[in-house]
């Protein structure tokens, strides 16, 4: 890498170089039994270049030849992009992390293999007790264990590292006929071995969720779990996106300071908070990163932006330039930076608002598992219509079962300001924006059937 | 090292049952403006190397950039078949196809990587700056994408084949906004695999879409409720594709004991009146490859007629297991996958209805164009639409906009009521099953399909 700077110092005012390198090892389990392992090792080194006010970058997976890496960059500077930023220089205060575990080095796919053996055991002695569940039920058991490492150097003499490690199981037990399930994380640095009370609060809610019952179309509170608020998530950080200001595509244009949504609701990125699944001391462009209190008790408080929107807007650099794509797929190094949130919390709620507790004090409501067609709609005026996958029915603060072919559907913006209550606690979840959110009921959602 | 021998070389070091590595150079040129502003352009280059390894019962797979890894990732690879064989109750067995040596050639209509970047900027800017200027539209996202691939397959049993694949698209977004705030948008999307010239002298294209975006401004949201519904070709794809054709690949159905309970061949799922093929065979199609990544010919598959399930796709693993005949249905996205099932090109066939003719047979209800985003979960799918019209006593109404659709896939497959005499495909693709593929093909004709779930915003 110093090579490739080095040489490309020559050739360009400025220069950053990204790389990565990951190892995965991904095996996965369906209805009940071992079915495929994956594994994969990977490289790969972005430039970008910056002359005469220019910007320029290229890529590639293999670096075998540098000269050709470079050609490539300011090739692409003839396109004349203009860049008006300059790549940050060497900070001394970086935060620092303990998120590699030395012990992923000696984890074997047999450990994972056991594991999942045992999560298997423990769901099929405990589904007894319910004839029609346990006959109908599969369990699918996505897992996998790994290292990541990234590296940014750039010509004004940055050169920050970072490694991680990662080990995760995911059991899914789904319902009959397709893909809707109840699901439980697991997440370390290294191997974790399974919560029994946790897989057992997976069962319990599998019990309550089975029977497919037929609801009345109407408006009703509907509370969102984490591992859905995604859905709604994603519309908002497209609004409070730097780009869509930049660009007058967000409904919160003018809206800083103003109330948004509810008091009840406190939005911040906070890359540093170290239980999230990939803590960050700087972005994929070297800038330092830190806690953004995006919204603050309903008031709009920040947009989020990168280097080049944070020029575009005469704003300072918030430190969210990553290299991800809406909808996954790319190879990081192909993709260009752009404003992304990649740590997002909902602060928690009132401390006597258990999930529990949130369900009982519902008369006639719905609880959304899972959601179909998420990236469907019109998501930068913030609507959504998604299909229940599943959608739970409560009565008198019980779960009845399972909503029959549901939709619920509204717009963010609207549906934000009508929170009831918010959970007590913070849950991880494996979806976009590294989310980490509790549950959320909200008044008077939409339901279709 | 010739490519051949550097893989032959690296085979015969692979102790296993059966073999196969996949070596692949993916060339993309993208150029991207938003709004007014270029904000990327480039072309680079990826490669890498995918082995698979049948050995002892078990089946495993690794992917690597660098040939220096080559010793450790078969070690690795070796290991996980032999843990995989050893703890499968059902050893893996393969249906291997006849050993195959070829090297496909391409079919294009103006091979875009002899056009230069500038001709290719010029275009993309031309149709961007087009969409622009039309009433209310205030911002754009437009992609230049090509994709050249150049796979290279050897396997253990004897084939070797060097297949090119290019891929070029122009497509994006249009936003209208109005006065009062309010933002709609619509997509746009013009290409195939069958070379530069099908993108040229689209502007219709963007200039119809930037008007339809403009007109949503003014479009009233649907209600929510039961609907008949007449889905354009673009709708009637994704509603194949999502309800039905993800529940043909064989690898989806494997180990969901219920649902491949009920779509087993022989089943009435559908109405009588429903044929759906895939077909990935002709050449310039989006979809159209000649072998897939296993080195299997691919071939059209019948797979539902008159609303019977007559055919599934196929991996040389499930066409074992499920003691099918292979299809060529194996296809990975890039150097960093396996290859899983995938649809080709799937549509329903032709029926010999109008479009007027479908529009009085729905009598009330909605006329739902251009796909927005699809999704299957096992019997329920659900797809957006970038925009509809109402249906009232059998003629076209008022737009409507924020239509969402869901449906049970064994219902709705026998609430398609009538099929329309015309036909046509897409032209860019995007499924996201584990590897977003943007080669899937889908479309058909015009369909109408009674009491559908509307979820309305």
């Amino acid at each position: 890498m110093e090579k490739l700077l080095e040489m490309a110092k020559q050739r360009a005012d400025q220069v950053e170089i990204y790389s990565y390198s990951s190892s995965s090892n991904d095996l996965s389990f369906e209805n009940f039994k071992l079915d495929k392992i994956k594994n994969s090792i990977q490289t790969g080194v972005a430039l970008r270049l910056i002359k005469d006010g220019f910007i320029g970058m290229s890529y590639t997976k293999n670096l075998l030849d540098r000269t050709k890496l470079i050609e490539n960059a300011l090739t692409s500077i003839k396109g004349k992009i203009k860049a008006k930023f300059s790549f940050p220089f060497n900070s001394q205060n970086l935060h620092s992390f303990e998120i590699y575990d030395k012990s992923i080095e000696n984890i074997k796919f047999e450990t994972l293999a056991e594991e999942y053996k045992q999560i298997s055991n423990y769901i099929k002695e405990n589904l007894n007790s319910n004839a029609n569940a346990a006959v109908a039920a599969t369990l699918n058991i996505m897992g996998s264990y790994g290292s990541n490492s990234i590296r940014i150097l750039n010509s004004n003499g940055i050169d920050y590292k970072g490694n991680s490690s990662y080990y995760f199981n995911y059991p899914h037990l789904l319902f009959p006929n397709g893909y809707s399930h109840v699901r439980s994380l697991t997440f370390a640095r290294s191997y974790k071995p399974m919560n029994k009370e946790k897989i057992q609060k997976m069962i319990d809610l599998y019990y309550k969720a089975y029977p497919e019952v037929n609801v009345t179309p109407g408006n009703y509170p509907t509370i969102f779990t984490p591992d859905v608020l995604y859905v709604l998530m994603w519309r908002f950080t497209i609004g409070a996106n730097a780009k869509s200001l930049y660009e007058k595509i967000t409904p919160l244009e003018n809206k800083l300071g103003e109330e948004i949504f509810s008091k009840k609701l406190t939005i911040i990125d906070d890359p540093h908070m170290s239980d999230q699944i990939l803590p960050r001391s700087f972005d994929d462009e070297g800038v330092t990163t830190s806690k953004l209190t995006i919204v603050d008790k309903g008031i709009f408080k920040n947009f989020y932006n990168n280097l080049e929107y944070a020029e575009k807007l005469k704003a300072t650099p918030t430190g969210h330039g990553y290299k991800e794509s809406a909808m996954g797929g790319d190879e990081p190094v192909s993709i260009k930076v752009s404003p992304t949130l990649n740590h997002l919390t909902i602060l928690p709620g009132n401390e006597n608002d258990s999930f529990i507790e949130m369900i009982k004090k519902m008369k006639k409501g719905v609880i959304v598992l899972g959601a179909l067609g998420a990236h469907s709609g019109n998501l930068l005026n913030g609507d959504f219509s998604i299909g229940l996958a599943a959608g739970l029915y409560v009565e008198n603060g019980e779960i009845i079962g399972r909503i029959k072919n549901g939709m619920v559907a509204g717009n963010i913006y609207q549906l934000m300001k009508n929170v009831s209550m918010v959970e007590n606690k913070v849950h991880k979840t494996l979806g976009p924006n590294g989310g980490r959110y509790p549950s959320i009921c909200f008044d008077d959602v939409k339901l279709s059937q | 090292m010739h490519v051949q021998q550097e893989l032959k070389q690296i085979i015969s070091k692979i102790d296993a049952d059966y073999c196969d590595i996949r070596y692949e150079k993916m060339n993309t040129t993208k150029i991207t403006y938003s709004g007014n502003e270029l904000t990327e352009i480039g072309s680079n280059e990826t490669d890498g190397y995918v082995i698979r390894v049948l050995k002892n019962g078990g089946f495993a797979t690794i992917a690597i950039t660098s040939k220096d890894d080559f010793d450790k990732a078969i070690k690795i690879v070796t290991e996980s078949a032999i843990l995989l064989g050893r703890e499968l109750k059902e050893k893996v067995k393969l249906k291997l196809p006849s050993a195959t040596i070829d090297d496909v050639a391409l079919f294009l209509d103006g091979d875009p990587r002899t056009i230069s970047i500038d001709e290719k900027l010029y275009l993309l800017k031309h149709y961007n700056s087009s969409a622009l200027q039309c009433p209310n539209i205030i911002n754009t996202t437009m992609i230049y994408n090509e994709v050249y691939r150049d796979k290279y397959f050897i396997s253990s049993h004897g084939s070797f084949i060097h297949q090119p694949l290019i891929t070029t698209t122009i497509g994006g977004t249009i936003v209208a906004k109005s006065e009062n705030g309010l933002i709609q948008n619509v997509r746009a999307s013009i290409g195939g695999s069958d070379g530069f010239n099908k993108i040229k002298n689209r502007d219709s294209v963007f200039l119809d879409k930037a008007k339809i975006a403009s007109d949503l401004l003014s479009a009233t949201p649907v209600k929510g409720g039961i609907y008949n519904v007449v889905l354009n070709p673009s709708m009637a794809g994704v509603f194949t594709h999502e309800a039905f054709g993800h529940f043909s690949e064989a690898d989806i159905v494997e180990n969901m004991p219920s649902l491949r309970e009920k779509m087993q061949i022989g089943a009435q799922l559908g109405s009588d009146i429903l044929n759906i093929i895939d077909d990935a065979t002709p050449i310039g199609q989006l979809g159209h490859y000649k072998y897939d990544d296993e080195g299997v010919a691919v071939r059209a598959v019948m797979l539902m007629e008159k609303g019977v399930l007559s055919g599934r796709l196929h991996s040389m693993k499930t066409a074992e297991s499920f003691n099918g005949p292979l299809s060529g249905h194996a296809v990975a996205e890039d150097n960093r996958f396996e290859p899983i099932v995938r649809m080709g090109s799937i549509y329903i066939k032709p029926g010999n209805k109008s479009l007027d003719d479908l529009f009085a047979a729905a009598d009330n209800g909605l006329y739902v164009i251009d796909a927005k985003g699809g999704q299957t979960n096992g019997d329920n799918f659900s797809f957006a639409a970038q925009y509809a019209y109402e249906i009232k006593d059998g003629k076209l109404g008022k737009m409507l906009r924020d239509v969402n659709i869901m449906g049970d896939l064994f219902i709705t497959l026998k609430n398609v009521a009538a099929i329309g005499n015309d036909f046509k495909l897409s032209e860019s693709g995007g499924c996201g099953k584990g590897q977003l593929n943007i080669k899937s093909c889908h479309g058909g004709p015009h369909i109408l399909i009674t009491d559908a779930l509307v979820g309305g915003v």
